[in-house]
């Protein structure tokens, strides 16, 4: 009874956590296969590794995993790349074309109501956020997005508190720099 | 007016004379644009998704195995407040695990090297080395009386 009461726990974190874990990474990787992957490995891993922890406990162990398996991601491509490049072959890791039909926005669903109006500063946003390097994005989406603290932060990123003060500051300073040209306009 | 009133005016004033967002700003508005982007995911996306969710779900394993159990963690000690002693349990459990092959390895050198001693730890082995012990001593007796005779 209390295992099944702690699987529903579990389901609701992942359904709850799931949509942004998938955004974190494809922002991370530029790609929509791979995010897949690595969200669904995080998840497994989770379950597999820390499904017997305090409910509260998942959400940092979760973005840990999650960034640890980016980390993961980036060296495996950083060596498949040194490999192809070894034998001669041109390749970017961000060339790969996402699915289209995959990729295609569902125009059914509604919009939220608070929606930045200007069309033009939203996606000078979305591609300045993708534009960040990645651990000033992640430190910058896990402490505004995502609402961890910044400790929790320098948990999920095994670093010091003062590097994601940094980080944050730095990614918030390119961001302003990226939509200067739209202060006006508002 | 309070000196902290003049600070937040001086701060709102650069803010309007560096022709810029300030930091607020730019959190709210990429929390918006990024809330946005998850209403926006595709069907097929979702469902992959779901599909990796009822998958983790299944495979949780909802009892920590013996070494969690009985990891500093579970005893409420957290790496912040204690960073030595995770790692110094871990170099305790290594020089036990080290400790433990090596004596198996000596134990099993040893056994090895007991050659005729295991013969001996049969009753009957005994009474044949006592027998082959008397006869040697017997022989040995021949020749001190031949040496004697001579």
């Amino acid at each position: 009874m209390q295992a099944q009461q702690q699987r529903n726990h579990l389901d609701h974190f992942l359904a709850r956590v799931e949509r942004r874990a998938f955004h974190l990474a494809q922002l991370a990787t530029g790609q929509t296969q791979p995010a897949l992957d690595i969200v669904q490995d995080a998840m497994l891993t989770l379950s597999k590794k820390y499904a017997h922890k305090s409910p509260s406990e998942w959400g940092p162990l979760f973005h840990r995993i999650l960034q640890n398996k980016i980390k993961d991601w980036y060296r495996h491509q950083s060596l498949s790349q040194r490999i192809i490049d070894w034998f001669g072959k041109k390749s970017s890791v961000r060339d790969e074309p996402d699915d289209v039909i995959q990729t295609a926005v569902d125009r059914q669903t509604p919009l939220p109501f608070e929606r930045l109006k200007n069309e033009d500063l939203r996606q000078a946003l979305n591609m300045a956020i993708e534009k960040l390097p990645r651990r000033q994005q992640q430190a910058f989406l896990l402490r505004h997005w995502e609402g961890f603290s910044v400790k929790q932060t320098a948990r999920v990123m095994q670093c010091s508190e003062g590097s994601v003060k940094t980080h944050v500051s730095r990614a918030t300073q390119f961001l302003k720099q990226q939509l200067e040209g739209f202060y006006h306009d508002q | 007016m309070t000196s902290k009133q003049q600070d937040k005016d001086i701060h709102q004033y650069d803010i309007h004379q560096k022709k810029g967002f300030s930091s607020e700003e730019i959190n709210a508005m990429s929390q918006s644009v990024l809330n946005e982007k998850l209403d926006n995911i595709d069907a097929v996306t979702l469902s992959r998704l779901h599909q990796a969710r009822q998958q983790a779900v299944d495979a949780a394993v909802l009892r920590p195995s013996f070494l969690q159990r009985y990891w500093p963690d579970r005893c409420n000690l957290s790496r912040s407040d204690h960073p030595i002693l995770q790692p110094l349990v871990l170099v305790g459990l290594i020089i036990f695990a080290l400790g433990t092959g090596y004596l198996m390895s000596h134990t099993r050198t040893d056994q090895l090297n007991l050659g005729q001693g295991e013969y001996l730890a049969n009753e009957d082995d005994l009474e044949v080395a006592e027998d082959l012990d008397f006869i040697a001593w017997l022989i040995e007796q021949d020749k001190v009386s031949d040496n004697h005779a001579g």
